[in-house]
């Protein structure tokens, strides 16, 4: 479990990028971290991985502070970043030299993930393509086994037919005792994964709801005459809107039309959400 | 958990040798091949030698700057900063690599390089003695090494408090060393060395020269101690640079 508590933090003391962010992730999910360009999503998820220190406020992964650098807590805790450096070695010698590190790491599971990706184990990373490597990154953080991963914009640089296979392996990756916390904008990529979405904006978290309590009180589709719109936007289907639902109605929920009508419409979502 | 394995630390020097397998083996090359282009050009091995020494002293500067790659890489080196060890591990092994496995290997390539570089000196000479006074003057030489020591460590505290320009943050630390020196030259003028009125002899004749001497050589030794310290507790408080 990830938790955060009025947690604020800064590039700059004059101008903090996340201020009184309070949360609290529960393991057996998948996250969806929604916000705006520079809102601090990879900064939160940075701070979750204690290589950043918060300024006020505290975050705990399973009850410890991760800037103690506790080993039993990195064993468990993996972030993908949306840009990074792996050594120029091959994907195979890279899980031997790290593995050791990550008891639950199984190579013949990373194996097969590689195969899937249709990522060859054996090349030099430094000669794989943007996209390759990000796979083969994936298939060897998902063959780690940990608790809690972190993934900031996976499916950038994913070709279409890796972003199924990447969607396939994540939904089979979690249980009761793991977690996944996924930033992203490609929220198309992800929509049928995710069961818990936080929506951060300027003031903070905007939106900390499970994808049931959505539906549960939101409707989303053509508005009626009778319906409370929240929010509404033209789009090629014509005018779609998000509304209360008053009879539990059910809707297909749509991720990036609830993003817009939080953003939108901050107070009317908090307080319905407040209410419950 | 314990925060301190010895396995762990192997295995972390293990990942970061492997990882960084081609960089090492470039500057290890390096280091054995511009010696030898300086004895195809002066044919003279105690050229050769000055070199040798020279990256000897070098090493002090470049393996602080290797350890902390992933600290200045900012956020891209990721995998590397998340790795589960802890900073006790960390600091460690960053001693380990610039008091040991960086000397050892800048001496190793240095002897290497003077006896492969034989072929072209030219006058008399004594390959045998050369590296003996190579051994004896400069790598066996505990001041020497202590004082390499102390600019790694100094380095290394530099390299994990820099946030953005590494260069001027050597150059403030440079700077603030002269200033140092300078107040430190003037306390010390003012309180042991002042001039005596009725026989213009100076104080610190009057001082046991050898129990400062001593002391000398104790706060000497343990400044290099002192440095990685700090550095221990710089690396607790901040993992990567912003």
């Amino acid at each position: 479990m990830i938790t955060t508590n009025k947690l604020t933090f800064g590039y700059t003391s004059a101008r903090p990028v996340l201020s009184n962010i309070t949360l609290n992730l529960e393991k057996g999910h998948i996250h969806g971290l929604l916000g705006c360009n520079g809102i601090g999503k990879t900064t939160l998820l940075k701070l979750m991985c204690g290589i950043m220190r918060p300024q006020h406020g505290e975050v705990r992964v399973g009850g410890i502070d991760p800037m103690k650098r506790d080993v039993a807590t990195f064993q468990d805790l993996m972030i993908i970043p949306e840009e990074f450096d792996l050594p120029n070695i091959s994907l195979e010698m890279f899980a031997r030299v790290t593995s050791p590190f990550y008891p639950r790491f199984d190579m013949g599971q990373m194996r097969h993930y590689c195969e899937e990706f249709h990522v060859n184990p054996n090349e030099k990373l430094h000669s794989m393509s943007m996209g390759q490597r990000k796979k083969a990154y994936i298939s060897f953080a998902l063959a780690c086994n940990v608790q809690t991963l972190l993934l900031d914009e996976p499916t950038n640089g994913l070709d279409i037919p890796s972003k199924s296979v990447f969607r396939r392996l994540l939904a089979g990756y979690v249980d009761d005792s793991r977690m996944v916390v996924i930033s992203t904008h490609q929220v198309a990529d992800v929509e049928q994964l995710l069961d818990n979405i936080v929506v951060l904006d300027e003031q903070g978290v905007a939106l900390n709801a499970t994808t049931a309590e959505i539906s549960h009180c939101l409707k989303f589709g053509k508005a009626s005459e009778d319906d409370k719109v929240i929010y509404s936007e033209c789009t090629l289907q014509g005018e779609m809107a998000v509304m209360l639902n008053k009879h539990d109605e059910d809707s297909v929920l749509s991720i990036e039309l609830l993003f817009n009508a939080t953003t939108a419409n901050r107070q009317a979502i908090a307080a319905i959400f407040n209410e419950r | 958990m314990r925060s301190f394995s010895l396995g762990r630390l192997a295995q972390y020097a293990r990942y970061y040798y492997v990882s960084n397998s081609r960089f090492i083996i470039s500057v290890l090359l390096q280091m054995v091949g511009i010696p030898l282009l300086f004895s195809v050009l002066t044919h003279d091995c105690y050229s050769v030698r000055d070199v040798v020494v020279a990256f000897y002293v070098f090493t002090a500067f470049g393996s602080a700057l290797f350890s902390t790659t992933a600290i200045r890489k900012r956020g891209r080196k990721t995998m590397e900063v998340t790795i589960p060890v802890s900073n006790e591990e960390r600091i460690a092994f960053m001693v380990l690599n610039s008091a040991l496995f960086f000397p050892l290997m800048s001496m190793v390539t240095g002897i290497l390089a003077l006896v492969l570089g034989t072929p072209f000196y030219s006058g008399n000479y004594s390959l045998m003695q050369i590296i003996s006074s190579l051994l004896s003057d400069y790598y066996f030489d505990y001041p020497l090494y202590l004082a390499l020591m102390l600019i790694s460590s100094c380095c290394l505290l530099i390299n994990l408090l820099a946030r953005r320009r590494l260069f001027v943050a050597y150059l403030l630390a440079f700077i603030g060393f002269i200033v140092f020196c300078v107040m430190l030259g003037n306390i010390l003028e003012n309180t042991l060395f002042y001039d005596s009125e009725f026989n213009k002899q100076y104080f610190f004749l009057y001082v046991d020269s050898d129990k400062i001497k001593f002391w000398a050589k104790v706060i000497y030794s343990l400044m290099p101690v002192f440095f990685y310290a700090l550095c221990y507790l710089v690396l607790r408080k901040r993992q990567m640079k912003w």
